[in-house]
């Protein structure tokens, strides 16, 4: 006890002398948090990365005090867009019309723009994994016919900060299993696994203001932001699919109900069917709750590779208008059955298209190598698997169980 | 820790020879009167006596020297000494001065010749009234007798003097705690009156193995030391130890149970308490249950708990008298505000300034916002926001109660708020104060509090300067301190380091009373069992049945379920 000091001392300052890396500090209020950044490729070629930065004073009370109106009120975001060659470089240059240090600490998304994702993002992906103040989990996704910095700027009214506005919304997709939400190491892992493609959640901009299309075209000025019109300014951002990515290339996109119909063979929960007889108003079947399992088989016929996805289903019967007076269980199979052959169709018809654009997201070549390993090393020999992909037959078998039958009245 | 830095350690056998040499030493040397001639005793030379009380003792105008005359006849001068603000004079009338007055008046053949006046023996025995008479010679025991309220009595010629007790000051009455209050239970606290406070013990422990052993110390002052224990329940060794580490002691006062404290305890410069006080006879005697020792002190109303592990800083008076699941989570509570009062101001210093993407990313903005025009870094920030604290509490102790409320407010509300509106500190800031603030004072015992409060700046300072990793290391240093210390060779860490099972029982969870059967094994108990099993006898407990009112209009039990005691009341 009493000669015990010196080995304190030598604890405590033997450690100061590696502590180097350590001595980081930075007041909170010398650092301006990048919560989202976008990607865009500029008129130029060059790397155009766009910060969105809070504005931590306009976010405190400014809300309701504040001038909110539409006019010049203080926004509660500034955005910054640094140009290079490579993704440091444009950070750099970002840096530099900063008064404060840019911090990525608290980057909760990467937007990038069309453009650049079918030209290919591997170099400034590479960089991005590779910058320690990345949070590796950030949503990752494409803006669909737009610039990624549109996205950040489109101000959607639910929240203050777009950035915000994104995370938050994934958080929701991840809950509702809308779309598959996919994250800068999910298309890391992906894009390094032989038998599994990356992919990205796709967004689309659209205006409340003026029903005009989504049409896209975005800002040409290179000027960070163009002088568009305010009635046609973008406020909407809706999450409606996917893209397909191929060699860290965009090469196709998935709208909704072809993500939907790859969402049974991944495994759904918590979705709703609706099933439509005649037109529209008329008779209707829902089924909720429906949650898949699927289970993939592969087996070679004359040398051709056969894929089968058994999909088993089960949900609830919701709403049965027309039948509600008399319900009989072979109401229930034929329900059923309709359920199935819809879930076959389309879950067909996106795997078709996925076979189209050689990409696999679902992972197939993965499990086959894990589970049919004879056939994956006979398959992979002279072949890209993306190939024997495409080349695939495709079988899907669905089959949808009905719960909560009674309770229909 | 630091011990080491100011004193080679040394060999208990050394320390023991060094003791020795101090018990050894003449009394002269360390004697109370240095005037006065020790050793002296007194044998029946009253003008001697008289004289010599003048030259040193009676200077002091407190100090009364009654000279009459005692015996038949003319009688053989007398004197009484006492202090007259130490005495109770009636007692002075009515025991000593009437029945000597009476005995001088005797007339009786058989009276006269039953009494030697000139031996003390025989007046204690045949005049006296008082109920507690002594036979001194020597002269410095007299003389300490008047210091402590006792009356001496010195007749001319008689073989010795006799000391009378006669103690009557003013006390504080047995009152309530102040600082230890409770919900249930006892509320009797403490007096300063050591025989007050020794009854309050013997009141609750009456086990004829309860030992109580009376020790004065400090040259001056010569204050009542009284060290109490449970034979065969107390490890021998501990009353041994601190009877020694007492007598050790070479200081001319000893004021109060914090300066005994400060000599007993292993460690002299570590930041923790290592003895328990307390106000509280109930909590006193259950640790004198544990095996351990209590030490009480005249004119304080504390007591020292010795041996004392961090543990039982953490043990209240309530943790007994409530169900064992109230009394584990109010342990548990404790536990958590401890250790928020200790890192909830460090953390925020490291999260903000060295890893803000550790916080969640509104907070971090919310945060951000407030910091906004704060002019200080967040250290800076804490620390005068630390400092407005610590000068409050201290003003608010030193303040005549009745402007301490008003100047809590102004300090509270005004100031901080003030402080926020003036953004030199954030409001964020002002919450985890106040929380810190309320999270220390939820340990039972103020000695650790602000042992932790002082831990806190240190944790504080290594925050501002490493970040999580000074928080980190802080902890491991704490912890290393804390492992090294001893509280008369216990380890502070028991029960938790060294383990031991029994020990749990009564640490972080409180096991049911009646599961509590061994008493904590670190403290090496002769008598380990401190109660056997507790099997509840299996009976039928249904009540028995009650039939309407009977003839005289009571309700009583149905015919033949023991009806016949019941009439015969």
């Amino acid at each position: 006890m009493k000669r015990s000091w010196y080995r304190v001392l030598l604890a405590v300052l033997l450690p100061l002398t590696v502590l180097t890396g350590c001595w980081d500090y930075r007041r909170l209020d010398a650092r301006a948090f990048a919560l989202a950044i976008a990607l865009d490729s500029g008129d130029d070629g060059q790397l155009e990365v766009t910060g969105q930065f809070p504005r931590p004073g306009a976010l405190k009370g400014g809300g309701g005090g504040g001038g909110g109106g539409s006019s010049q009120g203080e926004e509660a975001f500034f955005m910054v867009t640094g140009r290079g060659g490579t993704f440091t470089e444009a950070l750099t240059d970002m840096q530099n019309m900063l008064s404060r240090q840019a911090s990525f600490g608290h980057l909760r998304s990467v937007v990038v723009g069309e453009k650049l994702a079918r030209q290919g993002i591997r170099p400034m992906f590479f960089e991005l994994m590779r910058f320690p103040e990345v949070d590796k989990t950030a949503d990752f996704m494409v803006a669909l016919s737009a610039k990624g910095a549109d996205v950040l700027r489109a101000k959607p009214p639910q929240e203050k900060l777009p950035a915000i506005y994104l995370s938050r919304a994934f958080l929701t997709i991840r809950a509702r299993n809308f779309t598959v939400p996919s994250r800068i190491v999910d298309f890391y892992v992906n894009s390094s696994n032989p038998g599994l493609s990356p992919f990205m959640t796709s967004l689309s901009l659209s205006s409340s203001k003026v029903p005009k299309p989504p049409e896209g075209a975005g800002p040409q000025g290179g000027g960070g932001g163009g002088g568009k019109g305010k009635d046609t300014e973008p406020d909407q951002i809706s999450f409606k699919g996917m893209a397909l990515f191929s060699d860290y290339k965009m090469v196709e996109k998935l709208e909704a109900e072809e993500a939907q119909g790859l969402l049974w063979v991944k495994g759904a929960r918590n979705q709703t069917l609706t099933l439509t007889r005649g037109g529209p108003g008329g008779d209707y079947d829902a089924i909720r709750n429906l949650w898949t399992k699927s289970t993939m088989f592969a087996r070679l016929e004359n040398g051709g590779l056969v894929l089968s996805y058994e999909v088993n289903g089960e949900g609830d019967v919701e709403q049965s208008r027309q039948r509600a007076i008399r319900v009989t269980d072979k109401d229930f199979r034929e329900l059923e059955k309709q359920a199935s052959a819809r879930i076959t169709a389309d879950a067909t018809k996106s795997l078709k298209k996925l076979q189209a654009s050689r990409t696999d997201i679902l992972g197939t070549g993965a499990e086959i190598r894990a589970r049919y390993r004879g056939l994956w090393v006979e398959l992979t020999r002279d072949r890209a698997w993306e190939d024997v992909f495409s080349g695939a037959r495709i079988e899907v078998k669905a089959s949808v169980k009905l719960r909560r039958k009674g309770i229909i009245s | 820790m630091f011990s080491g830095f100011f004193r080679r350690p040394r060999r208990v056998a050394e320390i023991a020879a060094d003791r020795k040499e101090v018990r050894e030493k003449p009394t002269s040397e360390r004697g109370p009167e240095k005037g006065s001639p020790t050793g002296a005793k007194y044998s029946g030379n009253l003008k001697e006596a008289v004289r010599r009380l003048k030259d040193g003792l009676a200077k002091s105008n407190d100090i009364v020297i009654r000279e009459f005359k005692v015996g038949p006849g003319s009688g053989v001068p007398a004197v009484l000494v006492f202090a007259q603000n130490l005495v109770d004079k009636r007692l002075i009338d009515q025991d000593i001065l009437s029945p000597l007055r009476r005995a001088s008046l005797w007339k009786d053949a058989e009276d006269v010749t039953r009494v030697d006046f000139s031996s003390a023996q025989s007046i204690r025995d045949h005049v006296l009234d008082a109920n507690d008479v002594k036979a001194e010679d020597k002269w410095m025991q007299l003389v300490e007798a008047v210091m402590i309220g006792d009356t001496i009595l010195l007749i001319d010629g008689a073989d010795k003097g006799l000391i009378i007790d006669t103690k009557g000051f003013e006390h504080r009455t047995v009152d309530q705690t102040n600082t230890e209050s409770s919900t249930r239970g006892s509320q009797e606290g403490f007096a300063e009156t050591l025989m007050v406070n020794l009854g309050l013990l013997r009141r609750r422990l009456r086990d004829e193995n309860f030992r109580i052993k009376l020790m004065k110390i400090g040259r001056r002052s010569r204050t009542d030391v009284a060290l109490c224990y449970i034979e065969g329940v107390c490890n021998p060794r501990v009353p041994q130890v601190v009877e020694d580490r007492i007598k050790a002691i070479e200081s001319d006062e000893i004021l109060d149970d914090a300066a005994i404290g400060a000599y007993l305890r292993d460690d002299p410069f570590t930041l923790f308490p290592l003895d328990r006080p307390t106000e509280r006879p109930d909590f006193a005697v259950r640790e004198l249950m544990q095996g351990k020792m209590v030490i009480l002190t005249g004119n304080a109303p504390t007591a020292l708990v010795v041996p004392s592990t961090i543990n039982d800083f953490y043990r209240t008076t309530d943790d007994y008298v409530h169900t064992f699941w109230e009394a584990t989570v109010i342990r548990w509570v404790r536990l958590v505000a401890g250790v928020i009062s200790v890192v909830l101001l460090p953390l925020y210093v490291a999260l903000t300034a060295f890893h803000p993407e550790l916080i969640p990313t509104d907070l971090a903005l919310a945060v951000s916002g407030s910091r906004e025009g704060v002019p200080f870094p967040e250290i800076i920030e804490v620390g005068i926001m630390e400092g407005i604290a610590e000068i409050l509490r201290e003003s608010i102790l030193r303040l005549p109660k009745i402007m301490s409320v008003s100047i809590g407010v102004v300090g509270g509300l005004v100031l901080g708020q003030a402080a926020v509106q003036a953004k030199i500190v954030t409001d964020l800031m002002l919450i985890m104060l106040a929380v810190t603030v309320l999270s220390n004072l939820t340990a039972p015992s103020i000695e650790i509090a602000s042992a932790w409060r002082l831990v806190r700046w240190m944790f504080l300072l290594a925050a501002g300067f490493l970040g999580l990793y000074g928080i980190v290391l802080m902890a491991l240093v704490l912890l290393a301190h804390l492992s090294t210390l001893t509280s008369f060779g216990v380890p502070y860490l028991a029960p938790y380091s060294p383990f031991r099972w029994e020990g749990q029982m009564d640490g972080l969870v409180r096991a049911p009373l009646p599961a509590l059967t061994r008493r904590p094994s670190i403290y090496r108990p002769p008598d380990q069992r401190r109660r056997e099993g507790y099997e509840q006898p299996d009976e039928d407990v249904e009540l028995a049945p009650v039939t309407g009112p009977g003839e005289d209009g009571r309700l009583g039990p149905a015919p033949g379920q023991d009806g016949g005691e019941e009439d015969g009341r």
